[in-house]
This record gives structure tokens, sequence and C-alpha cells, in this order.
């Protein structure tokens, strides 16, 4: 048996395809550590490609909404205010989106089709990126009925990525839609929020490695543009992140709980905190969260969480829907989360943050 | 021709050496290969950049062990696992096939204690002491899991391969 096992598991191997990008990033993501300045690379610019840079921020309040319980206040930027701002003229909120996006127009073409990889948006830990995939032939792609939520049924085939390098976990989401049926292209967004070396993806190179779009049909899938599609960019966004002076005593579902760190961004908030009980972890047979396990990880992520804007309005913000992990200590637990905003969060508005109880304003 | 830079020759020497390790070491803690290159990448980076002092290759090995269990332990608590959203159409990570037999389906589906002194013990050819070293059990709780791993194992295959050395 142990020679039926060890065989088994030495046919168990990565690719040498796999191996030479295993190493490509692996050189380039040391070089980065060592050398933490930004990679340059050409960037085009142009009207389209801050819109798409807006198409993203409306895809991010697609996907955090199904999950989401923020309601939204006049100080909010909403989605359709910033496509009108982004092309009836400058008002101030625009100047969000300035900083926090960057159009990017790195493409890759594979068999008649290119993916463009559109724009990007993002703070030193969460970031969305859209891409528009479109026939070279100007045709558009046949018989994709969007799901009731505008969605469309498609994916790339397994092994496709965004890689940002430096990342070391991370916890997101991706999907298509049409941003305009009047043209033959179809967009892909994915959305992220991770960890990281030296704590900002800002600067890092993002290597896409992309194949086989395929088409969703109840369990079965079937190709409709085979190809592989890989790119680099830059993300090089301006850093908004605002540090909050930390280390107050807050509570998590009843529990007590110091803030090691928190950080706001116009589109999201990012938070470590140490919980002084220790997370009741059983052991589990597989990747996937037991219900116990789940229970227990959720009473340590869910601190409550309240924006308070300049205009006496509130937003309630679902720490739950957010990303986040735990690791626990002898008498504690150390816990980060991150959650994206629903809606772009013009920091100027903003009179405070609180946490679990604890009232921080921002400066 | 551009010269290559030397941490291109040094990632290409770690992975070359320790990437199908760390791919069978993740699959036998989280049973898929989906995050093992996010694995793979995480522990080999952190040798880079850390660049800790070996006395020698066993000793570098027996770092990537350590730092790859802690690594998968890390991903099954961590909360972004289970926040990742499950669409349909989300594409899937990469994957290497994963192992298919009677064998590895019996051990896969061992507690994970049981799965790690297994393939430290029977893969990697670790002693019962070496493996207690690396995971920071008892050299009795190895032995205990070694000596439980295999009566389940025995009786899941109903004595098929007792004689064989499992």
């Amino acid at each position: 048996m142990s020679r039926e096992y060890n065989e088994a598991m030495n046919d168990l191997r990565f690719s040498p395809e796999a191996k030479k990008r295993m190493t490509a990033n692996l050189a380039a993501a040391h070089e980065q550590a060592a050398h933490p300045r930004p990679d340059v690379y050409a960037v085009r610019g142009g009207k389209r490609r801050w819109r798409y840079a807006a198409a993203v921020a409306a895809a991010v309040v697609l996907v955090v909404g199904v999950g989401g319980v923020a309601s939204a206040t006049g100080n909010l930027m909403s989605m359709a205010n910033v496509f009108d701002d982004l092309f009836n003229g400058p008002p101030a909120q625009t100047e969000v989106v300035d900083k926090i996006g960057r159009p990017i127009g790195a493409s890759a073409t594979s068999n008649g089709v290119t993916v463009t990889a559109e724009a990007i948006i993002g703070d030193r830990t969460n970031y969305a990126v859209v891409f528009s995939i479109a026939k070279d032939d100007g045709t558009a792609f046949e018989g994709i009925e969007p799901l009731e939520s505008g969605i469309l049924p498609l994916g790339f085939e397994s092994g496709s990525s965004v890689h940002v390098d430096g990342v070391m976990t991370g916890g997101g989401s991706g999907h298509f839609y049409d941003a305009d049926p009047s043209d033959n292209a179809i967009q892909y967004v994915e959305q992220m929020s991770v960890t990281t070396i030296g704590g900002s993806i800002i600067g890092h190179t993002a290597r896409v490695s992309l194949s086989d779009l395929k088409m969703y049909d109840g369990s079965t899938s079937h190709v409709i543009a085979e190809g592989e599609w890989n790119m680099k960019f830059a993300v090089d966004y301006e850093d908004t992140s605002v540090d909050l002076p930390a280390g107050q005593t807050i509570k998590v579902s009843g529990m007590d709980a110091t803030l090691d760190s928190v950080t706001v961004s116009p589109i999201a908030l990012t938070l470590e905190y140490t919980v002084h009980e220790v997370l009741n972890w059983e052991d589990q047979e597989s990747g996937r969260m037991s219900d116990h396990n789940q229970n227990e990880t959720d009473r340590f992520l869910d601190p409550s969480i309240t924006v308070s804007m300049k205009d006496g309005t509130t937003i309630e913000i679902d720490a739950l829907r957010g990303a986040g992990g735990t690791r626990e200590g002898a008498n504690s637990t150390a816990c980060n989360k991150s959650i994206m905003f629903d809606e772009f969060l013009n920091l100027d508005d903003v009179a405070s943050i609180t946490i679990g109880g604890a009232e921080l304003p921002l400066p | 021709m551009e010269a290559r830079k030397p941490s291109e020759a040094e990632a290409e020497r770690l992975v070359e050496t320790y990437a199908d390790l760390i791919l069978r070491l993740s699959y036998t803690y989280l049973k898929s290969t989906h995050d093992a290159e996010d694995i793979c990448q995480t522990v080999l980076l952190k040798l880079m950049n850390a660049k800790p002092r070996f006395e020698g290759p066993e000793h570098e090995k027996a770092w990537i062990v350590r730092t790859t269990a802690n690594a998968c332990k890390d991903a099954l608590r961590s909360g972004f696992r289970k926040r990742a959203v499950a669409l349909d159409e989300a594409p899937d990570t990469a994957a290497p096939e994963e192992p298919d037999t009677g064998v590895t389906d019996a051990v896969m589906a061992l507690p994970q204690k049981y799965r790690e002194a297994i393939y430290l013990y029977y893969y990697e050819g670790y002693s019962v002491q070496e493996i207690a070293d690396l995971t920071g059990r008892s050299v009795s709780a190895v032995s205990a899991h070694l000596s439980r791993g295999r009566g389940k194992l025995r009786t899941m295959l109903e004595g098929a391969y007792c004689e064989q050395g499992i």
C-alpha cells in the first residue's frame, strides 16, 4: 500500500508551464520586495478607459450589494453620479475617482479575441479591475443570456488568475456583464481584498493569465472563445488610505477586544484587532468551513461598524460580508477584516467611524 | 542576450526543488490542490525575502515543510476562503490534477494529523522523531497518529494492503 501511495503522490506535481510561471512570479515578487519602487509601464489614457473605471465601481456595487445592508446617504456618490461626473463635468467628488482609479490599456489577443485590462480602482489592500473581451471581427458573442441580476453566465478556464505580486492571501469575486449592449464587447470584473507583503499592493505588478472563455448552462459549460490571454500591468493608483489612531478597547460580539489598526479609503475599511478570547476551532476534514467553525469565525469577525457623516447621517456597515481571517494565540485571537463599501466614500464628508463602540474621528 | 538576475536563478532553484513537495504537502492538509500555487508562492517568497541561514539541504527542506504546514493551517483557518463569493461564473483557481486511487482516497479520508504523519513518514521518509521536531508534536503523539492512521487504513481497505507495510 505504501508503494501505491508513494506512486500516487509522486505523480502529483506542477506542470512545467506552472513551474515556469511560478518562477517568474517569485523572482519578480522578490525583486519588488527588495526594491519597492513602482514598476513603470506604458499607460494609455482616454475617456473610454475612465468610463471603465466608473464601470468597475458600478460592478463592485453589483457584487458586494448582494449581501450588503449599508444604506446610502446624500453625501455618498451614487454610481449614476459617477457616470455623470465623468462625462458631464468635473465636480469635486470626481477627484475621488481620479485618485483611486487608473486606466490600464494592457491587452492580449488570441484566436481573434482580444482581452483588454481597461481600468483598476483600489487602495492598499483592496482592488477591482475590469477587462473587456471582444471579437476582433466586430461581431458579438452570440447566445449569452444574462441572469436576472444582469450577470452573464460566463467564466474562464480553471487556472485563470489575476495575481498581484506580493499578495499572500486574498478573497473576492469575479463576474461578467455587458456594460454597453450596443457594442460587441463584454466585461469581466474581478475584485479582491488581500493581505500582502509590505502592507500595500500599490506599485506592485499584476499578472493576468486567462484561458478559454466558457459559458455555463446549469451544471454544464462549453467554450465560446478558445485561447490564452496573458498580460501584466502596474497597480499604480494613488494611495488615498487614511490610517486612524488605534489602540482602543472595543466589543466584538460581546467579547473584549483591542483595535490594532484601522485604515479607511474611499472604497474600503480595513481593520486589525485582537479579541481577548481564543477562537474555538475544531479540526475539519477539508478546506470547506464546517458549520461550527463558520459560526465561530463569524463571532470573531463581526464587529459593529457605523460611519457617521458630517451632515449627521449614518451608515451601518455589515462587517460579515467582507473578507477576513483569524489567527489564534495562547489567550487571544488576532483578526483582520476588509470591507469594500457599496459606494464611493468621500472621506472629506466623513466625521467619524465607530467600531465596536469606539468612535474614531477622521483627521 | 540579457543576463539572468540572481533572484531568477534562486527562484528557479527553489521552484524546481520544492514546488512539488509543497504541492503534495498542501494537498495533504487542504485535501485540494486549488490553493497549492498560492501556498507555494507564499512559502518560497518568505524564504527568499527572509534569507534564513541553513546548515544544509535537509535543514532548508525542514524549514520548507514547517512553513508550508503553517501556511496550510492559516489557509484552513482564514475567513478569506469562506468569504470568496461562490458565483458559478467566477473562474476557478489553478489546480494540478489530484490523485485518484483507492489508497490516496483512504488516506485523505483520515483526520488531518494522521494524514500529516503518514505523508511525512511514508513519502518524505522522515523518522518519528524528525516528524515530532517538524510538527511540534511529541514523539508519542506522532507514533499514535501513525499507528491509528494505519489501523483506520486497514479497516477502510479491508486488510488488502496490510502485508505491504502500512
